[in-house]
């Protein structure tokens, strides 16, 4: 393969974790919250260890098939026609966190900041914004994305203001509510830290000395965003009382917006901005995986076609949902589905993979497929 | 559809077969006959009424025609002492001897001596032989190698570069005298038949850009007079972008700094500005003061000037935002300066700022033009007075006009005039956007346009480089401006990466 088009491990991190920080930051606490109250920031931290195992799995099931991808490997492993339909089923769901995420999106910004503004002009720039870079090659992504993650910074610089005014004592006592209420936050949290998954997917593009690098960036990244998210989430739920937070679903920019410095009033509004750029890569991993696991599904079609179709559908599919109660059933739905693909299809491929012994002896070469 | 044919990219399509060609003019080989030749000289520049024609006869009865086109010769020289030394030859091999001691060449093909004489040499036809002469009369006009109006610099050289080639490439020699310093020849456009110089450093320059250069040198076909703004496109990886992607300079010591920084430079007969290439981003924010000054302040130059862009690009887009949709960001403070401003103004945040910009863009380009002391006028009606009354009318708050300033004198700040005309044309976009859908707007312009950043490559070079793709040793050398005693040591790494990025 050529050497131009592998991307290095920093570069991985951060495809990592722009991936994962997007839509879900803002609610987070709140979700959380719902499920254990002031016990939900352990369900973050849980999540992160919960995820670091999932990480394992993948890697151990990756490195069996370390230099095809992902969706190029299925078939080999659970043999072509599961292979294919399995390939679907992964199209089918990264096309819908991508409707997910458009959606939710569209909600947020209509409620916070453009109450007027019809939602097809909204999701339509993150889309356009998204389909014009998807549709160059994986290192062209990346780079935008390390340049991007620099904004993280201030994400979380802003948090800093909210140290001076938190009270500890809303967060007592730890534990309270118990392992079963934390396990459901755990999984609450999911829908935050999902994006993990997306090294497996990629691989091979990674130009490492050793495969175990590969691991090691994984769980850098994840260390980083369950502190990341675990922190924001803490500090939240220090800010706001147990009552008052039952009432916002989206208690960061409350928070936000109460902090005011004498150049800007609203912290919330310029943090909106820059929390859009987050949204905009994670749609854009979540499209790229689309695509890619549709260029195995068709062969002989470019992937910068695919992408343009797939863009084209997840935008009009995303135009449908309105009313608060539909996005949160189809907010589950997804969530439940990006459970099975991330901990259930691994484990079992694992399982079967090394029944199957087939690891070695792969006949079809990844240089040859037009994806990248 | 011949209307979409037009933007098709022809510079991919396969055009080789050019050096199959026949040349323009069909050979023609010195004839024994002079009358022969004279009459096929005559007839291929077309009885053009400033051939000269001059008939010497040596001591031993030879002939000798000499022609030559006045207009572009300096035969001074010749009519004082060359015509008699002639007169006074009395063998063949004398008169072989005095020619070739002349700065001259012997041709067989009468055909390749009328492209010397275009270029101001002489033609010498002997009678009875089957060759010619040409010697170089040629007559050079000289500019005096003064600085660069439209890049000056405060401490440092002030030689730029002048119309001719020669003079050129002989400044940078003085300025890098290194037997790696290269120059290769080619002659562009198939009429004005330009002379143009690519210079490198070998070993310093990598080698794949400068076969990419030539490669996309030979497919350059065009009919105009040649200049290095033609050049430029047929070398862009991107010609639609909005970004330049290579640096023109008129500057000496720019063009031989960045030689020795591996770069390739294309210069022309004719056309005092040269071009660099490949370039990042970020070159267009240095300037050769930055290295001349001290290290602290070269750096904080730097600084401002990135700062310049950002403001430029996105200051009035801030501020239409701002004042049609997130006034809440208004700081308690200063909510009732703006509102006094702002409320009595007839006109959407938008339309005032497009007037404004407009009314900017009518200034300078009425004063680019004009000579100094009306410019002054022009500048003086068009700002102060425009500005006050305009204000005082009730037309456009206050505040606009200073945003509208500051974006002006940050879109000078740059010191490329390429990436300045760049800013203000990627100011639109952002401040239309912003109209529309406040920050949300103005994050998806920025979005797009660091996009297109990332995905823009300088013959293959990723031209957002340090920044996409990352690299902090490659910040330390190229973005900071270090102190000349500080190294830090990634030349190595880099030019593997770059001689395997292309």
């Amino acid at each position: 393969m050529n050497d131009n088009l592998l991307i290095s491990k920093s570069q991985l991190f951060f495809f990592i974790i722009q991936s994962q920080i997007g839509i879900g930051v803002l609610s987070l606490a709140f979700s959380v919250f719902q499920e254990a109250e002031w016990d939900g920031w352990l369900g973050v931290f849980t999540g992160g260890l919960a995820i670091q195992v999932a990480i394992c799995l993948m890697y151990l099931l990756a490195v069996r098939y370390g230099d095809k991808m992902f969706f190029n490997a299925l078939p080999l492993i659970i043999g072509k026609i599961p292979g294919h339909v399995l390939n679907l089923v992964y199209t089918l769901y990264f096309s819908s966190i991508c409707i997910l995420i458009l959606v939710l999106y569209k909600h947020i910004i209509i409620r916070w900041l453009f109450p007027q503004t019809p939602g097809w002009v909204l999701n339509f720039l993150l889309v356009f914004a998204a389909w014009y870079l998807t549709r160059e090659k994986l290192h062209i992504i990346v780079r935008f994305y390390v340049f991007v993650s620099s904004l993280l910074i201030l994400v979380i610089g802003v948090l800093f203001f909210a140290i001076p005014y938190i009270n500890p004592l809303y967060i007592l006592p730890i534990g309270h509510h118990g392992f079963g209420a934390v396990g459901k936050a755990v999984l609450a949290s999911m829908q935050a830290m999902l994006g993990f998954g997306v090294f497996m997917y990629i691989f091979p593009y990674v130009k490492v000395n050793k495969k175990k690098e590969i691991l090691l960036t994984a769980t850098y990244a994840n260390i980083f965003t369950t502190c990341l998210y675990g922190f924001t989430v803490l500090i939240t739920l220090m800010f706001f009382s147990p009552p008052e937070i039952a009432l916002i679903p989206q208690p960061l920019l409350y928070m936000l917006k109460t902090f005011n410095t004498p150049i800007v009033d609203r912290l919330d509004i310029i943090f909106m901005a820059i929390w859009i750029v987050s949204v905009t890569t994670s749609l854009m991993t979540y499209m790229y995986l689309a695509s890619l696991s549709t260029t195995q599904l068709i062969k002989g079609v470019p992937r910068k076609k695919l992408v343009t179709v797939i863009a084209i559908a997840v935008y009009f599919i995303s135009l449908g949902p309105k009313n608060r109660l539909t996005i949160d059933k189809y907010a589950e739905g997804v969530d439940t589905f990006g459970l099975i693909m991330v901990f259930g299809i691994p484990l079992l491929l694992y399982l079967v993979s090394l029944i199957r012994q087939r690891g070695k002896n792969g006949a079809e070469d990844h240089e040859k497929s037009p994806s990248v | 559809m011949s209307f979409f044919k037009a933007f098709q990219n022809k510079k991919n399509s396969q055009n080789d077969t050019r050096i199959l060609e026949p040349p323009e003019t069909p050979t023609f080989p010195a004839s024994l006959d002079i009358d022969k030749n004279r009459v096929y000289v005559k007839e291929t520049l077309h009885y053009t009424e400033d051939l000269v024609e001059k008939k010497v006869v040596t001591n031993h009865n030879k002939i000798l025609y000499f022609l030559y086109l006045e207009t572009v010769s300096d035969t001074k020289d010749m009519n004082e002492y060359f015509y008699r030394n002639l007169r006074e030859i009395n063998s063949d091999e004398h008169l072989e001897r005095v020619l070739t001691d002349r700065d001259s060449a012997k041709l067989l093909h009468l055909s390749d001596a009328i492209a010397e004489m275009l270029s101001g040499k002489s033609l010498v036809l002997i009678e009875n032989t089957h060759y010619c002469f040409v010697l170089s009369t040629n007559s050079v006009i000289h500019r005096d190698v003064g600085e660069p109006d439209n890049e000056q610099v405060i401490r440092g050289s002030h030689s730029g570069f002048v119309e001719n080639l020669s003079v050129n490439l002989q400044l940078v020699r003085n300025l890098i005298s290194h037997p790696s310093l290269v120059v290769k020849y080619t002659t562009l456009g198939e009429v004005s038949k330009t002379k143009t110089a690519v210079l490198y450093m070998d070993g310093r320059a990598d080698s794949n850009v400068v076969e990419e250069i030539h490669r996309r040198l030979k497919k350059i076909k065009v009919e105009k007079l040649m200049n290095t703004g033609i050049i430029e496109e047929y070398m862009e990886d991107n010609i639609f972008s909005l970004f330049p992607q290579y640096i023109s300079t008129e500057r000496a010591d720019r063009a031989a700094l960045n030689l020795i920084d591996g770069r390739v430079i294309i210069m022309t007969d004719g056309d005092p500005t040269v071009l660099v290439l490949p370039v990042t981003f970020f070159s267009f924010f240095q300037s050769t003061d930055d290295y001349n000054s001290r290290w602290v302040a070269g750096n904080f130059f730097r600084f401002i000037r990135v700062v310049s862009f950002l403001l430029a690009v996105t200051l009035p887009g801030i501020y239409i935002a701002i004042i049609t949709f997130h006034f809440e960001i208004i700081p308690f403070g200063m909510t009732y300066v703006i509102k006094d401003a702002v409320e009595h103004i007839p006109y959407p945040p938008l339309i005032e700022a497009m007037f404004m910009e407009l009314t900017l863009e009518l200034i300078r380009e009425a004063g680019i033009r004009l000579p100094t002391p009306i410019g002054q006028t022009i500048g003086i009606v068009g700002g102060l007075v425009i500005g006050d009354a305009v204000v005082n009318a009730g037309f456009i708050s206050s505040i606009m006009i200073i945003v509208v300033a500051l974006t002006a004198i940050s879109s000078f700040v740059v010191p490329i005039h390429e990436m300045s005309m760049a800013m203000r044309l990627l100011r639109y976009p952002i401040m239309i956007m912003a109209s529309l859908l406040g920050f949300v707007g103005i994050v998806f312009c920025l979005t797009i346009y660091l996009i297109h950043l990332c995905k823009l490559t300088s013959l293959g070079k990723p031209l957002f480089y340090p920044f996409a793709p990352f690299n902090l040793k490659g910040l330390m050398n190229r973005f900071v401006r270090l102190p000349h005693t500080v190294e830090i040591k990634n030349d190595q790494k880099e030019n593997q990466k770059t001689n395997s990025s292309s």
